[in-house]
């Protein structure tokens, strides 16, 4: 009696976790969405200011001039919002012309050149070049990794390719912020209760094995004549060998270094 | 009819048994305590006895036998004079009358005497301990099985076993590779060199036991081994004297076909013992062959404990000299499940707590 009450209640622990878990990621989720919802009302039609000149550690840096106050403002409330959550920079670059660099050296070098922190990422847009670049660098490197960011894009790119400027740039705020911190897909619920199954049933297995103690003997290993296992002849003969190879996994963040010498992870694409 | 032998206290003639605590004949009623060299001598004398009834008691058998087929045989108890049936293999056993026990001389004469005899070194107390031990510590095992459990009977057998011993010549040729891995910057490389290996010998067994009785499972008999032949003494009729025996009714020449198969086995094991330092080994060609093979018959001390549980039959063997015990037992399907339930549950959760957890470091 007093087992099933102990194991009644490691069910409920158990069953009380997954809940825990399970809602604080759809609430993570929520959360997103309804900063998307909140970010969008606050777009509105104003008047195009070009912001110029940038001030150093700017967040938005909108020189090719595709966003509005409000919503330079609002992305700036944005990355600082997530910049602290992360304990990294976000910052966006916007630029009508690369001058004749490739954006990756353009986005590694203007991160390296304008007093941002050792660790952050930066997306940079080229309008003429219709190029756009992701930049890691120090600890974003490894926690933003190459097919996170190809993640990132994914939902963004239409919306670039459409003009939606703003709102791509408010999703891949907050998809970055999504997979830097910690993460598990819901996949992994029943993921882990099939993995789980497996392992039950191995255990129950050996369980069961308890109850069969009758079977016939392999060998008759006890009546060996002590030292009488006498090997008179004994060849080890090479007769070939192959050899295979295998590709090595690619390492999850790929890096370069900048003209500045600090190393940057990154990917890029055009829209 | 046969002919029987009881051992009778020379002091009050009472029916004395081997006693295995003190290893020695003792008269459960004026407790006089006899050493089994003594009733060996007392055996000789008994067996010459024997031998002038056994013209008169073959043909009386033998006639009987044609009418019944052989299969059962009556005796009469010395002591009360109930007749006593009994298969054609039971060699001792008990009066069903006046509970004393009896030795069919018969059975164990001649070609049938066996070589050697590993005395009960285990009572029946030691057996039903060793059911309740056995019972305990099986988490499947069904509750009302160990709490309703009660033993329809407890036997201690001297089984019949064939004794084989046998030097094996082998050789043995295995295909074995070596894997050696290594990368550069590219490529993770392995390569796997193949060995023929071979390797010839000789390995010596002893006393290689096979159930010599039909009634017995083979898999049953196998379950407890093994023995310790150091205690066997040679063979005496008063050993058995308040258990039950079988004569054996498997040949030798049908028992060896087993003995081979675990020579075989354990031969090829030994060799491949000898072959080390490589990643994978298999067999390709194995040739064992055996000579001197001696097989020597021996009665071997065994605890057979039965009982039923939904009308099944369970069956139980206690090795009578090591106290070796197995059985196999019936399982709580609804538990199972239950518990396969309740583990899924806890294992999956916690997997998927330490895919949050390990993000955290």
């Amino acid at each position: 009696m007093k087992k099933r009450i102990v194991s009644l209640i490691f069910v409920l622990l158990l069953v009380f976790s997954f809940a825990v878990f399970a809602v604080s990621a759809m609430d993570y989720e929520e959360a997103q969405s309804s900063d998307t919802d909140k970010d969008a009302q606050m777009f509105d039609t104003a008047e195009d200011t070009s912001v110029n000149n940038a001030q150093p550690g700017q967040l938005v840096v909108d020189g090719a001039n595709i966003l509005t106050n409000d919503q330079v403002f609002s992305l700036t409330e944005l990355c600082e919002k997530l910049g602290e959550k992360n304990k990294c920079d976000f910052v966006f670059v916007t630029v009508n012309s690369l001058n004749g660099k490739s954006e990756t050296a353009y986005a590694d070098d203007y991160y390296d050149y304008n007093g941002y922190s050792k660790d952050g990422v930066l997306f940079l847009i080229a309008m003429e070049d219709r190029k756009w670049h992701i930049t890691t660098t120090g600890k974003c490197i490894n926690k933003l990794n190459d097919s996170e960011q190809a993640a990132v894009m994914e939902e963004a790119q239409p919306m670039l390719s459409s003009g939606d400027y703003y709102n791509a740039f408010v999703k891949i705020a907050q998809k970055m912020s999504y997979y830097m911190l910690p993460h598990v897909s819901l996949i992994w619920i029943p993921l882990s209760l099939v993995i789980g199954f497996v392992i039950a049933l191995l255990i129950m297995f050996a369980f069961k094995a308890q109850l069969k103690t009758v079977a016939l003997q392999r060998g008759a290993a006890s009546y060996v004549k002590q030292n009488s296992l006498n090997v008179t002849a004994r060849r080890d003969n090479f007769l070939y060998s192959t050899i295979s190879r295998v590709a090595k996994p690619k390492e999850s963040s790929s890096t370069h270094t900048g003209s500045s010498g600090t190393s940057h992870g990154g990917s890029s694409g055009s829209f | 009819m046969a002919q029987l032998q009881e051992y009778k206290c020379p002091c009050c003639g009472g029916a004395i048994a081997f006693d295995t605590s003190i290893q020695k004949m003792k008269c459960p009623y004026c407790d006089t305590e006899f050493e089994m060299e003594a009733l060996k001598n007392y055996d000789e004398d008994l067996k010459s006895e024997g031998t002038d009834k056994m013209q008169w008691d073959t043909n009386a058998g033998q006639e009987w036998t044609e009418n019944e087929e052989g299969t059962i045989r009556s005796y009469v108890c010395k002591s009360c004079g109930g007749e006593i049936i009994g298969d054609a293999n039971t060699a001792a056993t008990e009066c069903p009358y006046c509970g004393n026990p009896v030795v069919m001389m018969d059975q164990l004469k001649g070609n049938l005497k066996p070589d050697y005899v590993i005395p009960f070194k285990l009572d029946k107390n030691a057996a039903k301990e060793g059911l309740k031990k056995h019972l305990l510590k099986k988490f499947l095992l069904p509750k009302i099985f160990k709490d309703t459990n009660h033993l329809d009977e407890v036997k201690g057998i001297y089984v019949p076993f064939w004794l084989f011993d046998a030097d094996a010549d082998a050789d043995i040729r295995y295909r074995a590779t070596k894997v050696h891995t290594w990368s550069d910057s590219n490529y993770i490389y392995t390569q796997t060199s193949f060995f023929s290996v071979f390797r010839a010998g000789d390995i010596s067994f002893e006393r290689v036991p096979v159930d010599g009785s039909s009634k017995m499972p083979d898999d049953l008999m196998e379950s407890i081994e093994p023995y310790n032949f150091d205690d066997a003494v040679d063979f005496q009729t008063a050993y058995l004297a308040g258990y039950l025996a079988d004569k054996y009714d498997v040949d030798a020449d049908q028992s060896i076909q087993r003995a081979n198969e675990r020579v075989k086995n354990s031969t090829e094991d030994a060799f491949r013992s000898t072959v080390n330092g490589y990643a994978t080994v298999n067999t390709e060609s194995s040739s064992v062959r055996l000579s001197n093979g001696k097989a020597k018959y021996a009665l071997y001390p065994v605890w057979i404990l039965n009982t039923t549980y939904n009308n099944e039959k369970y069956t139980f063997a206690m090795n009578g000299q090591t106290g070796k015990f197995v059985g196999n037992l019936p399982m709580d399907r609804k538990k199972f499940w239950l518990t396969q339930l309740l583990l899924t549950a806890g294992i999956g959760a916690l997997i998927y707590a330490v895919l949050w957890l390990i993000q955290l470091f």
